[in-house]
Formats: structure tokens, sequence, C-alpha cells
């Protein structure tokens, strides 16, 4: 009598749990390498820290009070909202362009597909390391070319101009081949209505175009910006922050003061300052995606 | 069926993984990590000393090296080790840098290296050691690691350029000052635009303590014995430091010199610099590349202030060999056994003639394969008299910030090239960015 109704509860129980079992590992993973150091950085944040990371004695908010007074950080939170700036917009724009450009399907398509996407196959060290010397002031080719003596990487004016080309470079490949996908896409019948209607080709890619692949855009946009933000590599490899600190970023600094200065005090209260600011500029791109981006194509 | 002869081949295969093992543990060659950071021709050398060491002394004594290349970051997983207090997966040999010194020195498993002179097979006394290279790695009154790879910071000029400005190619500067006004000789200008540049340098932490440590008998940058006593509390060197600014300051009006690199090598060895401060580990680079170009160069010690009073000398740059115990004493023996081997004599100098570093073991220079290299190579001999020449409270302060104290003195250098501050303020700057480091990282470490 018995038997029937202890095999049904096990069932049930099994089944209420069968999705736990499966989301598991990636908890496990995240709980340990993401949320348990998230959290273990933003609490000792608020102690004093010795050489070796050891916590000394609970000292509240001075150690951001310190990091927010020191000259050389505020500069790297300007520099890394720069290039923030300039990054996330001309990646986009110039991927959408060449996205108009490659939509049409030809012959020759595969050919410019993978010329446009390339980059994205490059990693960052590798890059840097072409572009260091294309831009080196006495053997570089681009001086070569123009004939100019400007110093680029050395040159506290246009260094991070150089980090901010060499990264939109980098990251027009992978946006290229996201926004080609959505305008390839979009209902053939949209466009053809546009042709009748007699729009050029400026009005169709900003005025049908645009809004059919804004999910695809808004998507682009969140994931470079929150990168972007957190940009540490090119400046690590090409400038190590210089010259005169104005290639520094939040996590360049962070990073050196960690690694080099042994100083956990100053690289945990910046690590939790870099993220509440990158945290404030994803949730400005929701409050944007509730207007900007449309969804009943 | 199917689930016996599954089961059985389940079993079968777990037995034939777990009885691999076995086997090997059967001789008892006890085996020992080292682990170094050297690449490409230099990480050639070193595991061709490694080997070397595997086949004589090793083999004799029933011990192999495993030598491990970490790369650049090695320091960093060190450090991770210890913080993790994870003492199975340390090396027991490790190549550390000066910079590195508090980190191994203060940690309790490092075998400081003074405790170990006499020990096993005792082939290698305190006294071969250069004297100065012990100071580098002494720390609270103990020599904490073995020098290894030493380098020194030189002067290189450019011979044909000078024989064609008509200044002495045998007479070299002697002095910042001198460098600036064979600086403005050697310049070339086409226009506005400079073709070759009279000296190129940039002015960092070591090249500071260089120039700093070299006046008078010797100056420390800071107090408690340049930082092996106890921690920096403040800059010591201010007039020191003034009087270099003050030189530098001369050389950038030259209006011949470029204060930061681009490609230090190649240009100096191209004719494009005429002269450029560069560590002696270099001069093989350099001897390649000028063979293409046809290039006659030289090297002098570094510059003084005034030639007749600045008796102080370089500060030895490189790594060195630490040791840890991991709490087994036949690779703590292993481990010393193969320290004094890469220190004797011998090592040394198949190892310096192979990348260009300086020989740390004084009997070196004794051996005729070397003094012969030594004859063909006379930049290396100048490298080498100043190398001996240095005065040990000269050496490196030590520094736990060493990349932000890097930072201060590189950018208040640049603001003096650029005309935004006097040499006065550039010391100023420097000195406050210093002691306020200070004062945070002792803030949290005393």
């Amino acid at each position: 009598m018995g038997k029937p109704v202890v095999k049904k509860r096990k069932k049930t129980l099994f089944q209420k749990f069968e999705p736990i079992f499966y989301l598991a590992p990636a908890f496990i993973f995240l709980g340990i390498f993401v949320y348990y150091p998230f959290a273990k950085t933003v609490s000792e944040s608020f102690f004093l820290l010795d050489s070796m990371g050891k916590v000394k004695e609970f000292i509240g908010l001075e150690n951001y009070v310190s990091v927010l007074h020191n000259s050389s950080f505020v500069k790297a939170i300007f520099n890394s909202l720069k290039f923030t700036v300039f990054t996330v917009p001309f990646s986009v724009g110039l991927a959408f362009c060449l996205a108009m450009i490659a939509s049409k399907k030809r012959k020759t398509s595969p050919i410019y597909e993978t010329l446009f996407s390339l980059p994205m196959a490059m990693s960052t060290s590798v890059s840097a390391m072409i572009f260091e010397l294309m831009f080196s002031p006495t053997l570089g080719i681009i001086n070569a070319l123009t004939g100019s003596s400007i110093k680029w990487l050395n040159d506290k004016d246009t260094a991070l101009w150089v980090l901010i080309i060499i990264q939109v470079w980098m990251n027009i490949g992978y946006n290229f081949l996201f926004i080609l996908s959505a305008v390839r896409g979009i209902d053939a019948d949209k466009l053809e209505a546009a042709d009748v209607e007699g729009a050029n080709v400026f009005q169709k890619a900003t005025k049908v175009v645009l809004p059919l692949v804004s999910p695809t855009v808004f998507f682009l946009l969140c994931n470079s910006l929150a990168k972007m933000i957190m940009m540490s590599g090119l400046s690590l490899i090409l400038t190590q922050g210089g010259p005169l600190g104005s290639t520094e970023t939040m996590i360049s600094w962070m990073y050196k003061q960690a690694s080099e200065n042994s100083n956990y005090n100053n690289a945990y209260a910046s690590a939790v300052i870099a993220f509440g600011i990158t945290m404030i500029a994803t949730i400005i791109t929701f409050i944007y995606e509730k207007k900007g981006v449309n969804y009943d194509n | 069926m199917k689930k016996i002869v599954s089961a059985v081949l389940t079993a079968a295969m777990t037995a034939s993984l777990m009885a691999a093992p076995v086997s090997v543990h059967a001789d008892e060659v006890v085996t020992f990590d080292v682990w170094h950071s050297m690449e490409g021709s230099n990480g050639e050398a070193f595991e061709a000393m490694v080997s070397n060491f595997n086949d004589t002394v090793g083999k004799e004594l029933g011990i192999q090296a495993n030598s491990v290349f970490q790369g650049s970051d090695t320091a960093s997983k060190l450090k991770t080790l210890i913080q993790a207090e994870d003492t199975e997966n340390m090396p027991d040999v490790c190549l550390v840098y000066g910079a590195s010194l508090p980190v191994v020195g203060d940690y309790e498993n490092t075998v400081p290296v003074d405790d170990m002179y006499g020990a096993g097979t005792a082939t290698l006394a305190k006294e071969d050691i250069l004297p100065a290279t012990v100071q580098t790695y002494t720390y609270k009154g103990k020599q904490i690691c073995m020098p290894f790879n030493s380098s020194t910071l030189l002067l290189y000029y450019n011979v044909d350029a000078f024989n064609e400005v008509g200044l002495d190619p045998e007479n070299p500067p002697k002095t910042l000052d001198e460098i600036a006004d064979a600086c403005e000789k050697l310049t070339v200008k086409d226009g506005d635009n400079v073709t070759r540049y009279g000296f190129n340098a940039e002015l960092d932490r070591y090249e500071m303590v260089n120039l700093v440590g070299n006046q008078g008998d010797g100056t420390p940058f800071g107090d408690n014995n340049n930082g092996r006593d106890g921690l920096i509390t403040e800059v010591t060197c201010r007039d020191q430091m003034l009087n270099v600014f003050t030189s530098w300051q001369k050389i950038a009006e030259t209006g011949g010199f470029k204060y930061n690199y681009d490609n230090q090598n190649e240009e100096f060895a191209t004719g494009a610099n005429a002269m450029t401060l560069m560590s002696s580990a270099r001069i093989a680079s350099v001897t390649n590349l000028t063979k293409d170009s046809g290039v006659n160069w030289n090297v002098t010690t570094i510059p003084g202030i005034d030639s007749s009073t600045d008796k102080g000398g370089a500060a030895i740059g490189g790594a060195s060999l630490c040791m840890f115990d991991k709490g087994d004493d036949a690779k703590k023996a292993a481990a010393w056994e193969f320290i004094q081997y890469a220190a004797s004599a011998e090592t040394q100098s198949t190892w310096c003639q192979a990348t260009g570093y300086l020989p740390i073991n004084v009997n070196t220079e004794k051996l005729d394969d070397y003094s012969a290299y030594i004859k063909e190579n006379p930049a290396v001999q100048t490298a080498l008299t100043q190398f001996e020449a240095t005065k040990p409270n000269v050496q490196e302060p030590v520094l736990m910030m060493q990349g932000s104290v890097d930072t201060a003195i590189k950018d208040a250098a640049v603001y003096l090239c650029e005309g935004d501050l006097s040499p006065e303020e550039a010391t100023d700057y420097v000195i406050d960015e210093c002691n306020k480091l200070f004062d945070e990282y002792n803030r949290a470490n005393q």
C-alpha cells in the first residue's frame, strides 16, 4: 500500500531539484571565481591591509577617502570615461556602416566578411605590438608616410587617442558580425517598401534599418560599455599608464597598486569604485533601452 | 552480463592507472624544482646550465634539478603561494629580482643563504662572492639570496660621431655637465628637425639611484640603511637629487636631448642617437646590431656630478637565486648544492660569456677562458671595472612600492625637460611623492 506513495514522493523531490543540478556547475564556478572574491573585496575595502593582504584593523571609509584624494586615480577615472565615450560609439557606428555596405549577398561576400571580422581573432597583445611598431615615432610607418614627427604614444596629448584608435579597430570585427546578421535578418519587404517610397540610402539606414536592428545594437552597447570602462590591457602593454598618467585607467591603476606596490588598501577601494561607475553606466543604458529599443519587428 | 563485463573492465583500467606511478618511485634520486624567468638566448643558457649540473654534480650526488620557466610574472606567482601558505607547490629554488627581496626576506620558509655556507660539499665560501652583490641581496643583517645574473649601468657612445665633431673618443664625458657639452656638439639639425640626437636617456628610478648613489663616497636613497635594516621612512638624498636635476636641465636645454625611449638599442646602433645610458647586459645585442650598421662605439662608466669627488660607483642590477624549506631536508640540501654550482667561478664564466652578464664570483676572472673573453670584448672590461669598484652602500634601496617611485621620478624628469618644473620643484615633487608613498605603506606594515 505504502510503496507507490514513497515512489511518487521520491520522483517529485527529484523533479523539484532537477533544475538545480543543472545550474549547480555554473553557480559553483561563478560563486568561487566571481561572487566570493567580489564580496571579499567589498568587505575588506573597509579594513587596513598589509602587504600580504592580511587584515589589520577596521578603518571605515578611510581607504575610499584616500583613493579619491589621490590625483592620479581621479585622473584615471576621467581617462577611463573619455576612453569609453569615444570607443563605444565609434566601434558600433563604424561596424554598422560596414554591415550596411556588406549586407547584400554577393559571390565575393565571404572575402570581405572575413576581412571585416578579422580583428576579432587577434589577441590584445598581438594587436598592441603591431600598432606600437606602426606608431613608433622613428621607425613607424605612420610617421614615415605622413612625414610628421608626432611622438604618438610618448606624448601626453596623443597617447590616449592612439589607444582609442587601436581599441576601435579591435572591436569592429565582433560588432560587425552581430550587426551583419541582424541586418540580413530584416524582412526584404520592408526595405522594398522604403525603396518604393523613394528613400535614399541614408534615410534607409537611419529610419528603417537602425530601428529594426536596435536590439542587437543595444546588446553591443551594453557589452562594450562595461568592457571599455574596465579596460586595462592596452594601457598596461603599451604605455604603463604614461606619459604623465595620460593613459592610466581605473583598472590599470588598481592593478599597479596591488601588484607593484603591494597596496591592497588602494587596490580594493579603487576596484569597488570602478565597479560602481560601471554599474551606473549600465543602468543608464537600460533606461535608454526602454525608449530606444524596438522589439516588435 | 554486459554489466559484469563493464565492471571488470573499469576495475582493470583503474588498477592499471594506480600501478603506473609505483614503478617510477623505485630509485632514490632527489629531484627539486628551479623556477626562472630567463627568455630567448638567456633562457637557453639557463637550461644548459641546469642540464650541465644534472650531468655532473647532480649525477655524483644523486640529485636532479627540474627547471621550470615561469615567465615575467614569476614574482607574483611566488607571492601568491606565500600568501596562500601553499608550501607544497613552492619551488625549491627561485630566480628573484631585487624588488622581491622584502617579500622573500620576511617569509618564514625562506632559507637565507647566509645560513647555508659550509653545508654539504661546501665548495663555495662567502668570500668568493663580490661584496657589493652580497650587500644587494642582504636584508635585516643576513644575505637572503645568492646573486646570479648581475649587470651595471653604462654610458654608451658613438665613436664615429665623436671623431666627426672633434670630441676625443678616448676621453668620454665623466660628468653630467660634460654630457651636456658633448650633447650640444653631437646634435645634428635639419632646420627645426633633429636628425641626430646627442643624448638619449630616461631618468627613471634605476638611473636616479645610480646617479645619486655615485656622488661623494656613495649616497643612499633613503634611511634605515636604504631599507635593509627596516622600512624606509624618508628620502635622504635631497642635495644629491637636486644636483642630478640641475645638470639634467642643462642637458635638456641643449635641444639635442631625447628624453624618452622608442627603440633605444636600434637607435643607438644605427647612429640616430650619439650617446645613451643602458645596462651592461645590452653589450651583446648592441654588438650584434652594429655588425650590420658598421657603427663604431664604446662604453664608459656612469657620469658623476664632480668627477674628482664622486667615488660611490654604480648600483648593481639583475637577479638572484633564493631557496625555500619545504619540510624535506634532502631537497633543501640539494637546492644548496645547485646554488653553490650556479655561483661557482666555472659556471659563472660559462654563463656570463653566453649572456653578457657580469660574474659575481671574484675568482671567475682568474680563469683562462674568461680572461680571454674579456680581452676580445673591451666593453665588458669597462663594465667589470665599474662593477667591481662599486661601494656596497650605494646598492638599490629596498622599496616595496617600486612602481610608484619609478613613476614619480619619471614624471618629474619629463616635467623638467618640458620646462614645466625647475630643478628645485622637480626634487620637491619626487621627495613629496615618495614620502607620501612611504607613509602609506608603513602605516599598513609596521
